[in-house]
């Protein structure tokens, strides 16, 4: 798997896409399954790109291209592995409170919770409140998921969780937040009023899956 | 020729960033660019407050320390506590000792725009990807249980055909009987024959209705709940009110499962009452059990009873087939696949003549309802 790591980096480092294709390709042949391949391949690889270009080392362009190809990479692992299963259940909405650049993280839990048979919808970078809510009281949602990668976004989270809180009285969701600004510091959750957090998107699963079950059996 | 002019910049007019930065860091001059961006003043301020923290206080050390720093361009990101910059790239003049000039490269406004549009693009194909793929497997998955259900009412067409003539035909005969009877046939022999008629016409009234509940047996419906499978069983046990010479093993700890209880049940049900019905002569212990595996309940019923001849494994599953004809209506193990595969179980057996059977049931442990929207079945 280290060796599927750096044959990864590497391609997306020198902005090889057939090449990254190739290396996830393999990953899964070898039988690792795509929590594996998000969690311990895609998700090191990128925070090494993102080290990379902190330490001067990769342009800004460089670093989009590496996303630009892991994002497509990472749809085409997950149509290989995909499989329906009839009830889609429970239900996530998921947002992004930063640009399109960074929401790998909940794409990858998006994917993941997929593959444990959740319906998951996606809304996307830079969600404005009065939509995220309006879907909120239209869907239903189980779980949401918010995540902001800059510490200056922070406050966005905080607007959409009172938001949220204040109009879905009737069924309130589990609310987790996730992404760097909540990795540095995991205490922020709970001042923006979230429910969780977690470090990475297989733990995001594990955790919501909990505390979705054990809402579902108190109500 | 003339000489060229001496070499110098009025970095007022800039487009882009220009500080004078200090050895230690302070801003001593600004082109008022940054102010603008940041909306805050930024002379007498120290780079480490002015530029953001996770992307870009270790670069600015590095700026700091290098020789060949002003060899290289570097990618820095200001921020105040509520704006953040876009990167921009900056190249280090060095002055005297004492200071130094940060120059931004002014930002090719179009570019900027075409990157965020190639971003934002980007991100949506890669939402349409998962949705087409979502939507490939859901129709991947209904189309397999379309072809499933062909294959299934094939079979069944040709079941209900087949079994169905053998009693018209013998109720034509008796009629053929009544109408034309052979010399000498007394009155008695043509009351046994309508009596006849009327047997062949309640089996085949059974058979028919047998043929209905089996067809509709697959169809999941929508209410589900949490059934404590050991309940159930004891429950089953309880109706099916075994006799005295049979023996029902319940094994201890059984899981819990999230399904429609009514099919389940009449699972369970038509497996023991099997296991019943085939027992040996001197009695019967049945074993039966439920465990977990992975997103399956898996329910094992065991028998020592007659068991089932390898040629016959493959029949018994058959509608209206039975090794006993006149016995069983042949409904109890067609039903059981029936409505196990309806919800996207398996069920399975193991046996050898003379020595018992065991039925292995592999049902959803939460629900797998029918992929094709009832409106449109």
């Amino acid at each position: 798997m280290i060796a599927a790591r750096d044959a990864f980096l590497a391609a997306i480092r020198r902005g090889d896409r057939q090449a990254a294709f190739r290396s996830l390709d393999d990953a899964l042949d070898s039988g690792l399954d795509l929590r594996t391949l998000y969690v311990d391949i895609v998700q090191p690889s990128m925070r090494e790109i993102g080290r990379l270009w902190q330490a001067n080392e990769l342009s800004i362009a460089e670093e989009h291209l590496a996303t630009a190809i892991t994002e497509s990479a990472m749809s085409r692992a997950f149509e290989r592995v995909f499989v329906w299963r009839d009830r889609r259940t429970p239900r996530l909405i998921a947002a992004c409170a930063d640009d399109e650049r960074h929401q790998m993280g909940l794409r990858m839990l998006c994917d993941l919770l997929e593959m444990e048979g959740w319906e998951t919808i996606y809304l996307g970078a830079a969600v404005p409140v009065e939509s995220l809510t309006a879907l909120v009281a239209a869907r239903a949602p189980d779980a949401i998921a918010l995540s902001a990668t800059i510490a200056p976004h922070v406050p966005r989270i905080r607007a959409a969780i009172s938001a949220i809180r204040a109009s879905a009285v009737a069924h309130q969701p589990v609310i987790a937040v996730g992404g760097r600004a909540f990795l540095t510091d995991p205490s922020l959750a709970q001042k923006v009023g979230a429910d969780l957090t977690a470090s990475d998107a297989g733990e995001a699963v594990r955790i919501l899956t909990e505390r979705v079950r054990d809402a579902g059996a108190s109500s | 020729m003339s000489a060229a002019p001496p070499l110098h910049v009025d970095l007022a007019r800039w487009p882009g960033i220009v500080l004078g930065v200090a050895p230690d860091g302070d801003v001593v001059a600004s082109n008022g660019r940054l102010e603008e961006r940041l909306a805050r003043p930024v002379v007498g301020r120290n780079m480490t407050e002015l530029l953001d923290a996770d992307s870009s206080h270790a670069k600015w050390a590095r700026i700091a320390r290098d020789d060949d720093a002003t060899t290289r361009t570097w990618e820095l990101v200001f921020a105040s506590d509520d704006r953040l910059l876009d990167p921009g790239a900056f190249s280090l003049i060095r002055g005297d000792a004492t200071s130094a000039w940060l120059v931004e490269h002014p930002p090719v406004a179009r570019l900027t725009e075409m990157a965020a549009t190639v971003d934002a693009v980007n991100a949506e194909l890669a939402g349409a990807q998962r949705r087409v793929v979502i939507e490939q497997a859901r129709l991947a998955r209904a189309l397999a249980e379309v072809e499933r259900s062909n294959r299934a009412l094939d079979e069944f067409a040709h079941v209900v055909s087949h079994d169905l003539k053998a009693p018209v035909r013998a109720i034509r005969e008796y009629a053929g009987l009544l109408l034309d009877p052979p010399a000498g046939s007394t009155d008695d022999e043509r009351i046994e024959d309508i009596r006849r008629i009327q047997e062949l016409s309640v089996r085949m009234r059974r058979m028919i209705d047998d043929a209905l509940a089996y067809a509709r047996a697959g169809q999941p419906g929508d209410r589900v709940e949490t059934v404590d499978v050991g309940e159930l069983l004891r429950e089953v046990v309880e109706f099916l009110a075994p006799p005295p010479d049979v023996t029902i093993q319940l094994s201890p700890a059984m899981p819990s499962i999230i399904t429609e209880r009514i099919p389940f049940e009449q699972v369970i049900r038509n497996l023991i009452a099997n296991a019943i019905s085939y027992r040996r002569a001197d009695g019967a212990r049945i074993d039966v059990s439920a465990r977990e595996d992975g997103a399956m309940c898996e329910l094992t019923v065991a028998d020592n009873g007659q068991g089932i001849a390898p040629d016959d494994q493959s029949r018994i599953w058959r509608l209206f087939h039975t090794s006993r004809p006149g016995e069983g209506s042949g409904l109890g193990l067609a039903m059981v696949k029936r409505i196990v595969e309806g919800h996207q179980g398996t069920v399975t057996v193991r046996s050898a003549r003379g020595e018992g059977s065991t039925f292995v049931v592999r049902w959803p442990r939460t629900p797998a309802p029918h992929p094709v929207p009832r409106s449109a079945a």
